[in-house]
């Protein structure tokens, strides 16, 4: 039982080491500009969501996955988000139903519960429409949207992102007829034990690579 | 099949390695004159600047064209886009209109092979859309615009002295990215060089 014991802890400090490990380090892009000579570093994509809630429910409506990834250019850091949701009707709808199905605008904010019960609250500065389709599935339309949404980062913040566990995120959005967006106003998410690390991952990553730039 | 196969191939990559020699060749695409304005119009063949297959990955293929135009005593650079994506459903209109940008006074950026960068700047506002076509299977969504970028004698100078290895083409919120290829690296010079022989 004692060796048990022991075997659990290694296990959870190791996993605990992972969001700071530098050979866990993932780059879709690492590297000097062409042009400009300006760094760009974009750290690949980190899954939030666990495997049941991405995988119950995808024919009919009911699916909500969460991505992040981070990326930096010219001292301008960022923290993206790549959603997939979607929702089932008995109606077909109507181009301007799919128009309106998803919408994020200029200004929405992102409030991000921290583990150690703290918030951290960002803002979008460019607008995104979803990428949203309807299909025909068993007698109901599955309407879908995808959609990146991208929230400008400090120095300040990232270091709270990179040292601590995310518990719950609220995205500001707007959907008029279709049930990917609460009644007030957020995509909610309560982060389950696979996604809490994260932020610590992604913006790690970025603050390594922007200091190998450096050094 | 194999050998008919392996014959059609070596038949395409002579073509392809022929478009090489044939790109120093200075052919004219458009010379023509307006019967009531008399104003000259000359347009050089367009060259792909990418390989014969552009650049292409599973789901998106995206070409570069460039010529050199003249009219009524001005000359610029024509650089044709065309990009085509491959989804599995097909787009809502609205998500069709206004798909590639471009500002006027937008940049467009020639890198050199001394790794300088010319910079020329857009006259015509675009303002694409796309098309939409189901194949077998999925989808293919087609955009293409034609920009043009006036060129001075500093300009014709600074691109017909030395070959163009990357050219980044400036839109509303993004660029483009294109790294010639090898067979076209001289393509941008001698458009402008065969312009001005015909003039």
């Amino acid at each position: 039982m004692k060796y048990f014991l022991v075997l659990l802890i290694s296990i959870s400090l190791l996993t605990a080491g992972a969001g700071a490990n530098a050979a866990s380090c993932k780059y879709k892009q690492n590297k000097a500009d062409d042009f400009t000579g300006e760094r760009l570093v974009k750290v690949d994509w980190v899954d939030m969501t666990g495997w049941a809630s991405s995988t119950f429910n995808r024919t009919i409506g009911g699916r909500k996955d969460i991505e992040v990834a981070a990326e930096s250019a010219g001292g301008r850091s960022l923290l993206k988000f790549r959603l997939k949701l979607s929702d089932a009707v008995q109606k077909p709808p109507r181009e301007s139903d799919l128009y309106s199905a998803l919408y994020v605008p200029t200004g929405s904010s992102l409030e991000i519960t921290m583990a150690d019960e703290s918030k951290i609250e960002l803002m979008v500065d460019e607008a995104v429409r979803g990428t949203n389709r309807a299909k025909y599935d068993q007698g109901s339309y599955v309407i879908s949207a995808k959609f990146t949404v991208r929230y400008p980062l400090d120095a300040e913040l990232a270091e709270r992102l990179a040292n601590e566990d995310v518990v719950y995120l609220r995205l500001a959005a707007q959907s008029h007829k279709y049930d990917f967006v609460t009644d007030k106003g957020s995509i909610e998410f309560n982060i389950n034990k696979k996604g809490q690390q994260a932020f610590r991952k992604v913006v790690g990553c970025l603050q390594q690579a922007q200091h190998e730039a450096t050094t | 099949m194999i050998r008919w196969l392996a014959v059609t191939a070596l038949v395409a990559s002579a073509t392809f390695a022929g478009g090489s020699a044939m790109a120093a060749d200075c052919k004219i695409d458009t010379d023509e004159t307006d019967k009531f304005t008399k104003v000259r119009t000359l347009v050089t063949r367009r060259n792909s600047l990418e390989s014969f297959w552009g650049d292409s990955s599973k789901d998106k293929q995206k070409d570069i064209y460039v010529a050199a135009y003249y009219k009524d005593g001005s000359k610029a650079l024509q650089i044709g886009l065309w990009f085509t994506n491959y989804v599995e459903r097909m787009p809502p209109d609205y998500e069709l209109r206004n798909t590639l940008v471009i500002p006027k006074e937008s940049r467009l950026l020639v890198m050199m092979a001394d790794d300088s960068i010319v910079t020329l700047h857009s006259v015509n506002p675009v303002n694409a859309g796309s098309r939409a076509t189901r194949t077998t299977g999925r989808v293919s969504v087609d955009t293409g615009a034609t920009i043009y970028y006036p060129l001075d004698d500093d300009l014709i100078t600074a691109l017909t002295s030395q070959d163009a290895t990357k050219i980044r083409v400036e839109a509303a919120e993004t660029h483009y990215d294109f790294k010639i290829h090898e067979k076209s690296l001289g393509d941008i010079g001698n458009a402008i060089q065969c312009l001005q022989a015909n003039l």
